[in-house]
């Protein structure tokens, strides 16, 4: 493994971040549950996880994080465990505390054409016209606060992903509201407005703000919209 | 000698008469359709279930045992709280499913 050199964190610095903030980490015993999560220029994500019991479930995931440029490739494959802390079930809602953390191998790749056009030195561990490659073990926590009827939700969640050499967060505050109250077998329709919050020393600070619509119906949840400047996520999820 | 024989009728009829055929809980925390799947799945595991049906708008889950057969009060509270939720009471009843399920449709 090659160390990253300052003169390379500074070409990362534009890294965006990534890290799933889909609806609820854990559903319900015995389900194995598979997400999927898009956002342009941000990330691409994949998990799938076991739940053994209602407040424990564990699995592996990839994420892939966009905003290097054109010939930098940053991806992570890791293994994590979710937590659920703290239930309150009320008459007519729900509220819980979660909390995550897990443990990977993140790569991130530059090509020989965005090394050559930096003309960084990179410490004398790169020669340029050379791709690289950066393997190192990276960790990740988080967690997730939300309450819930079946007219409003409200979340507000914290994903940090980390290694040596770089760090970087997301804080995701999600409020929506149902047009009518679903049913157990019938389709749930929800208005989601969110902000994240991007921070870490692999892209600058900014809030995203996003419109998304939810529906979710049995097994099957999904979730698309655009950010404010038109750049489109998606999420979906599927429990069996 | 009526009587013996009524108390001996009695110790085979109680088992069943004790058993309506429908189990009605209330249960809180039920918001979505996940939690609705999660109870009912669990609920089906049991040898004794014929049927599960659950409404989030009241708050129910019911379940039909077959014939002859009862779950026990803590049996049905240790799946309910092993799934997350909280369970308030439990009513056995003579209502048959279909009619529960068309009560929940015409309030949807």
């Amino acid at each position: 493994m090659k160390p990253l050199t300052p003169g390379l964190i500074c070409m990362l610095a534009v890294l965006a971040p990534g890290g799933s903030a889909l609806a609820r980490p854990i559903l319900y015993s015995h389900s194995t549950t598979v997400m999927a999560e898009y956002a342009e220029d941000v990330m691409r994500d994949v998990q799938v996880s076991y739940a053994p019991g209602h407040y424990l479930a564990f699995g592996v995931g990839h994420l892939e994080l966009d905003g290097g440029g054109p010939g930098v490739e940053h991806e992570i494959n890791f293994g994590r465990l979710n937590l659920l802390v703290k239930r309150w079930n009320l008459e007519k809602a729900q509220s819980n505390i979660f909390i995550w953390g897990g443990v990977g191998r993140s790569s991130i790749r530059i090509s020989a054409d965005v090394l050559g056009s930096t003309g960084h030195n990179h410490g004398g561990t790169v020669n340029t016209g050379e791709a690289v490659t950066f393997n190192e073990t990276a960790g990740n926590v988080g967690g997730q606060i939300d309450y819930e009827t079946r007219r409003v939700y409200t979340s507000f969640a914290t994903d940090s992903q980390f290694a040596a050499s770089f760090t970087h967060r997301m804080d995701t505050l999600q409020f929506g509201i149902a047009p009518y109250e679903h049913e157990a077998n019938g389709l749930a329709t929800f208005f989601i407005v969110s902000a994240t919050k991007y921070s870490g020393n692999l892209q600058k600070e900014e809030t995203q703000v996003a419109v998304l619509l939810r529906m979710f119906r049995k097994s099957f949840w999904v979730e698309a919209g655009a950010t404010t400047d038109g750049k489109p996520q998606a999420r979906l999820m599927l429990t069996f | 000698m009526k009587k013996n024989v009524l108390a001996v009728l009695m110790l085979f009829v109680s088992p069943l008469a004790a058993h309506a055929g429908t189990i009605e809980m209330k249960v809180f925390g039920m918001v979505c359709g996940f939690c609705a799947q999660g109870i009912e799945k669990s609920l089906r595991k049991l040898s004794a279930t014929a049927d599960v049906t659950v409404s989030l708008e009241n708050q129910l889950v019911a379940v039909s045992t077959r014939d002859g057969v009862d779950i026990p009060d803590a049996e049905l509270r240790k799946v309910i709280e092993e799934a997350g939720y909280d369970l308030k009471d439990i009513a056995r009843t003579n209502r048959p499913m279909q009619e529960i399920r068309e009560q929940v449709a015409q309030k949807q």
